[in-house]
């Protein structure tokens, strides 16, 4: 699956891997605001931004194409607006929208693909997202692809046997219903199965955190450019 | 429907992260008080569900598929607080890992599809239990109106410019996506109870004062909405330049002009237009909503 | 000497009335390794869950002597490690370490404590190094490994493994064989599979429609109910 990619990219090693997950997470916060509140007259704003991270990727020793092409996702809803935009007269305005957009998701990316999911996670629990979050997120990202896994077994299944072209539309929505009925009957299972397992080895409800993440004084200093940084980007484009 | 970063403007975006994220929280907070997390392995795999979901593609005639969206579906599973959890939770992970959706627009995108898709679906599942089929459907298709008109009216706020004819063209397009969502849910709902009924939690007879409590939600969502809004005269007259210029109809449709001649300040009645409009579409879903139960069951 | 497994007269039925377990008596004792053979749906799964008080149906189940009551549950959970026939329902932390630290954690251990629990029992099951993976990522003989694991990491007096060898190639079978006759706590074992059952136990069980039906060696009651390849002919 596509994002199996980005689980990998967070497992490699830098040293932008190797700060604290909560340095990362309020760094790229910031980085977000200053960018959300630059100018949004013209999309050369952006490009100060832009650089900052392209600098980013390097020491994060990423592969660059890999990760221009994977947060080229949100384009299809900048393009569409850019172009309404454009159309109706504000073009300056549509193409700052398209880049203000892509640098944004480009700079989230780069958040998730040099931050493990568990430390991400573990900080943003630490800076106080209530920990029912963190413990639905954690078992969602744990059995999504197994249970993606299932539905592309299924998928395949039917595939098999000529899935794709029911005689009657009808037939095949039904029959898709009828196997994302199954797919919810199998999560079922796997839910009870998890329960009965985590029971067997002594659950009584609460769930404690075994691993705590120390933050260093590399990960303040990290910070604390970070800090400066957004604050000279933001400068330089408002003031200009 | 996922709002990027920087299509919407600052006090938006601000006003719904500031409306949102602590309204969920609290949900949270709430339904795990004493700190018992049993719960949440079978959230986070129904999350992992919806996910994964949205690979099986459902054919809807004309050669094209579309796919589940899920809130409805999870609030006839899970009721209407643990899915404000699950939604939430999908949403945030949507856009910190799959850059699906802004994070500072995360506020905006969990209150559009977490918040009140979830609770527009919990409406339609009360208020039409005697009739189960049409509540499913309508909870599909609510959940999904509610979510995209919201997504539209805030980036209509932000000074997003959307000429009349795309504003039609979105409107239709959410009609049909609302109604394939509630065919959906209301397909795998059935086959789900065809498998064991026992999973399913459907509201029941009882209960006015869940239904009392989720009207006065809702109805506070939409002035927290209009309140948003109103606090963006730019957005604001935007919006009522779009809707005015859309006064001159492309389409011949009965809502052309949106403008209804209320007293009081401008945007009371530009806000009470928009909530009729909703209301309408809403009694639309639920007329197609009756006859096509009355069909699936004859 | 007491046994550390004792069942007497254990019936359960299931919600829809179907009679799972229908009288049943067995004994383990210590340093002994029992495997327990039967068809599917006969009631394996469903005896195994009633030994650590997950089910718990009509009649006196001992745990080194002490009945297990609702009151004594979960005490005793802890002496009896349960690995699950697929590990993913047992591995839902997001790393190795910290599911394998779940179960010191849940027993009361400080942190660090449990985590050095957690350390040493990934050692003794030969897996030192993966601490930080993601148990999506290993293979299935890792993933039965780091489930054993994070029973052993508990310190149980007893170990029971549900088809343990289910998706394991040959290899990671005898890799998991070797690794069992290695650990000294009598084992209670449900498999299909007559030859892992050879290799790791002292004698078996067979369960037939919620019944012991037959005690004795592997051998013999493989071939009491043809249950190996033995009276199978080849391709002519």
């Amino acid at each position: 699956m596509r994002h199996h990619r980005i689980a990998g990219w967070s497992l490699l090693d830098s040293p932008l891997h190797r700060r604290d997950a909560r340095a990362k997470l309020l760094a790229t916060l910031l980085f977000l605001l200053a960018l959300a509140l630059a100018p949004q007259s013209s999309a050369l704003a952006a490009v100060p931004f832009a650089l900052v991270l392209l600098a980013a990727l390097f020491f994060a020793r990423l592969p660059l194409l890999p990760l221009l092409l994977r947060s080229a996702s949100v384009l299809p809803f900048s393009i569409v607006f850019a172009l309404i935009e454009w159309a109706s007269g504000h073009g300056p305005h549509g193409g700052a929208l398209l880049a203000k957009s892509y640098v944004s998701a480009l700079a989230v990316l780069l958040l998730a693909a040099s931050t493990p999911m568990p430390s991400l996670l573990h900080a943003m629990e630490s800076l106080g997202v209530p920990r029912a979050f963190v413990l639905i997120a954690q078992s969602l990202f744990r059995y999504l692809f197994v249970i993606a896994e299932v539905a592309q077994r299924m998928r395949l299944a039917s595939l098999c046997r000529g899935g794709t072209s029911p005689l009657r539309p009808s037939a095949g929505f039904r029959a898709s219903a009828g196997s994302l009925a199954v797919l919810f009957a199998r999560s079922q299972q796997r839910a009870h199965g998890i329960h009965m397992a985590m029971l067997s080895r002594g659950f009584h409800g609460s769930l404690p955190l075994a691993v705590r993440p120390r933050f260093r004084p590399s990960d303040a200093g990290f910070l604390a450019a970070a800090c400066a940084l957004g604050a000279a980007l933001y400068l330089s484009v408002t003031l200009r | 429907m996922h709002i990027p970063d920087n299509f919407l403007s600052p006090p938006v975006w601000l006003a719904l992260d500031a409306i949102s994220l602590p309204l969920v929280g609290w949900v949270a907070r709430r339904s795990f008080r004493d700190s018992d997390h049993t719960a949440t392995p079978r959230l986070g795999v129904m999350g992992a569900f919806v996910f994964a979901a949205q690979m099986i593609n459902f054919p809807v005639g004309a050669g094209t598929s579309a796919h589940l969206l899920g809130g409805a579906l999870l609030v006839s599973i899970l009721g209407p607080t643990a899915t404000v959890l699950v939604m939430t939770t999908i949403v945030a992970m949507q856009a910190f890992v799959f850059q699906d959706g802004g994070v500072l627009a995360l506020g905006a995108n969990v209150f559009n599809m977490a918040l009140a898709g979830v609770v527009a679906a919990a409406l339609a599942l009360r208020a039409f239990r005697r009739f189960p089929s049409a509540a499913l459907f309508l909870a599909g298709a609510v959940s999904v109106l509610a979510s995209a008109f919201l997504a539209l009216a805030e980036l209509l706020a932000s000074g997003v410019h959307m000429p009349p004819a795309l504003l039609w063209a979105s409107i239709g397009l959410f009609a049909v996506s609302a109604v394939v969502e509630g065919a959906i849910t209301l397909a795998v709902v059935r086959a789900v109870s065809r498998l064991n009924s026992r999973w399913l939690s459907l509201p029941s007879q009882a209960g006015r004062g869940p239904l009392a409590a989720f009207s006065l939600a809702a109805l506070l969502m939409a002035v927290a909405a209009f309140f948003v809004a109103s606090s963006q005269p730019d957005g604001l007259q935007t919006l009522a330049a779009r809707f005015h210029i859309s006064s001159q109809p492309i389409l011949p449709a009965p809502l052309a002009g949106y403008s209804m001649s209320l007293a009081g300040p401008p945007w009371l009645g530009r806000a009470s237009a928009a909530l009729a409009g909703l209301l309408l579409a809403a009694a639309a879903c639920l007329a197609l909503g009756r006859f096509l139960a009355r069909r699936r069951s004859a | 000497m007491t046994p550390v497994i004792e069942v007497r007269d254990l019936y359960y039925s299931y919600e829809d009335g179907a009679q799972a377990l229908s009288g049943i008596n067995l004994t383990v004792g210590t340093g002994e390794t029992v495997a327990l053979l039967g068809a599917n749906g006969s009631g394996k799964t469903t005896l195994l869950l009633h030994l650590n008080g997950l089910l718990t149906g009509r009649g006196t189940v001992l745990i080194g002597g002490v009945p297990l009551t609702p009151s004594s549950a979960q005490r005793l959970r802890a002496k009896v490690g349960v690995v699950f026939q697929d590990s993913d329902d047992q591995l839902f932390l997001p790393t190795v370490l910290e599911d394998v630290a779940f179960g010191p954690l849940n027993q009361g251990h400080p942190p660090a404590e449990a985590l050095r629990r957690a350390r040493a029992a990934l050692l003794s099951t030969g897996l030192a190094g993966i601490d930080d993976r993601a148990p999506y990522h290993l293979s299935a003989g890792e993933k039965r490994r780091v489930a054993l694991a994070g029973v052993l990491a508990m310190e149980p007096d007893i170990l029971i493994l549900d088809e343990p060898t289910t998706y394991l190639d040959p290899p990671a079978q005898r890799n998991l064989a070797r690794l069992l006759l290695a650990l000294p706590q009598p084992k209670l074992i449900a498999t299909h599979d007559v030859r892992f059952a050879a290799a790791v136990a002292h004698r078996a069980v067979f369960l037939a429609a919620g019944k012991i039906a037959a005690q004795g060696t592997v051998e013999d009651l493989a071939k009491q109910y043809d249950w190996d390849w033995a009276s199978f002919s080849p391709r002519p």
